[in-house]
């Protein structure tokens, strides 16, 4: 596989709460692990377990308690755009049209329109919305948003994009379909991912690699290598049987 | 659903127009024609008729009306540049905020028209002492709504935009202004409703033309048609603005249409 992209080292984090016993909840506890270049590793877990706050720290949005995230040797401290972001609330600027949401990361960094419009053009494609160019946000159905997000993240041309339970609040069909597309998308690019999610048969239908969290506070509880070749059929008997293991794991955990 | 939609405006402007008509239809009945105390609306209508090409005082209805909206006019610009800064520099700067903010909340319940005497000392009888008056009372909705809708931006917008390479210094320009045009705009429809009342005011304290003084002048002349079509002048240009402000911001801020 290849070279290392983001470094977890013995990350903790630990916020102030009076309502637990010692006036902090801890959330994340001592974990550790690599994301390597070209990889889809899924962090797996259930929901409010800390990983939504792990993926903040490796984006710069917070800082760790204890311990450090490395990009490439650098220790990370602030959001930066080599670290791409998809959220669960998306978060698309609504006075931007689809274009303007696109092409915004390249256009504040005083890129040269000749090189990023064409991208973006070819991003919007990839993800279905070619004809909603000049459209705002407003107009979108929740599916599209998401869609303009992922399209977003991959025209400022990351190092590694974070995806924090990107098709969460989405209908269960529309998901299905997102699912789909990510995975052709990332078949065709094959950049570096780091996805976050609760749901089992959504991290081995996308995943090269999972890691699998427990409860709070979040441990490492165990790591899966996914070779299903792709696309992967959600019914095959080899996806069903990682399927069930996976859901044992985590059912021993409850 | 393109249909169904003018179908309501069709709806709403025959029923309006019903509901006016038939508010000036009792009018009609119940006041009787030459009273001392009112007077009806076809002596209203007759007399804004009549005062379109003749004058009353100085100049005509027109006139009046464009005494009153010029007034407005200056005080309303001076009023949103001042105040849009002020609230800008209160939301960003802690400093600006913990020294001005007590400040302007002491000052804000202040009615405008409680600042006409002082008005009249600091800048005479003329046009500059209702300039003021007018300032005043558009000034504080522009500062209270583009104020608000600063400090109310989606913090996560901003992480979204860091995330992409927005250089910090540029977040406000790229992320903080365009959030909150919107609530600037809601500012300035109230904050036009406010001058144009307050212009009334203005000139009923003191003036020599004006939709206000035409007013007041009816009052002395005990000219009860005069009186009552100096108010429907006001009403009908105040309807004409919050229409014209609607229909702004609707085509100026096509990503946020607010539904009416």
């Amino acid at each position: 596989m290849g070279e290392t992209v983001i470094k977890c080292d013995h990350i903790s984090k630990k916020f102030e709460s009076l309502k637990a016993k010692n006036n902090f909840i801890e959330v994340l506890n001592d974990v550790s692990f690599d994301v390597r270049a070209g990889e889809f590793t899924v962090l797996l877990g259930p929901g409010q377990c800390g990983k939504t706050t792990l993926l903040n720290i490796i984006a710069g949005h917070e800082l760790p308690s204890g311990g450090r995230v490395l990009e490439r040797d650098n220790e990370i401290k602030d959001p930066a755009p080599s670290r791409g972001m998809v959220y669960q609330d998306i978060r698309l600027f609504p006075w931007l049209t689809v274009m303007g949401n696109v092409s915004y990361g390249p256009k504040v960094q005083g890129i040269d329109k000749k090189d990023y419009l064409p991208r973006a053009q070819k991003f919007i494609d990839l993800v279905g919305l070619t004809g909603f160019e000049d459209t705002y946000p407003i107009k979108l159905s929740g599916g599209m948003k998401q869609r303009v997000g992922i399209a977003r993240a991959y025209c400022n041309q990351p190092d590694i994009i974070l995806m924090d339970e990107p098709f969460g609040a989405l209908d269960a069909q529309t998901r299905y379909m997102m699912q789909e597309e990510l995975s052709k998308i990332w078949q065709k690019e094959k950049n570096t991912v780091l996805f976050v999610t609760n749901n089992i048969e959504e991290a081995v239908y996308l995943a090269d690699r999972i890691i699998v969290f427990s409860r709070c506070p979040a441990k490492i509880k165990k790591e899966y290598q996914i070779n299903i070749p792709r696309p992967r059929k959600l019914t095959s008997v080899e996806f069903l049987e990682l399927r069930k293991e996976i859901t044992a794991q985590i059912e021993d955990d409850m | 659903m393109k249909k169904r939609k003018t179908n309501i405006q069709w709806e709403r402007l025959i029923y309006g127009g019903a509901a006016i008509l038939l508010f000036l239809v009792i009018w009609q009945i119940l006041v009787k024609p030459g009273s001392a105390k009112f007077a009806t609306p076809l002596e209203v209508g007759e007399f804004i008729l009549q005062h379109i090409t003749t004058k009353v005082g100085p100049c005509t209805i027109w006139g009046h009306a464009g005494w009153s909206l010029s007034r407005v006019g200056v005080g309303y610009i001076l009023a949103a540049a001042a105040g849009i800064v002020l609230a800008l520099l209160m939301s960003q700067s802690k400093v600006c905020n913990i020294i001005l903010h007590p400040l302007f909340d002491l000052l804000r319940p202040i009615p405008p028209i409680a600042w006409v005497p002082l008005a009249i000392l600091w800048f005479g009888i003329f046009e500059k002492a209702k300039y003021f008056i007018i300032f005043i009372g558009a000034f504080v909705p522009f500062v209270m709504n583009t104020y608000t809708g600063a400090v109310r931006v989606d913090k996560k917008l901003i992480d979204a935009a860091l995330m992409l390479g927005t250089p910090p210094r540029t977040i406000f320009f790229r992320v903080v202004f365009p959030a909150i045009v919107p609530q600037i705009f809601a500012g300035a429809q109230v904050a036009l409703t406010n001058a144009w009342m307050t212009v009334i005011g203005a000139e009923m304290a003191r003036a020599t033309e004006g939709v206000g003084w035409m007013i007041l002048k009816g009052m002395e002349n005990a000219d009860m048609a005069q009186i009552v079509s100096g108010m429907a002048v006001i009403g009908v240009t105040g309807f004409l603005i919050a229409a014209l402000m609607r229909w702004l911001e609707k085509h100026l801020i096509k990503w946020n249409v607010r539904e009416r």
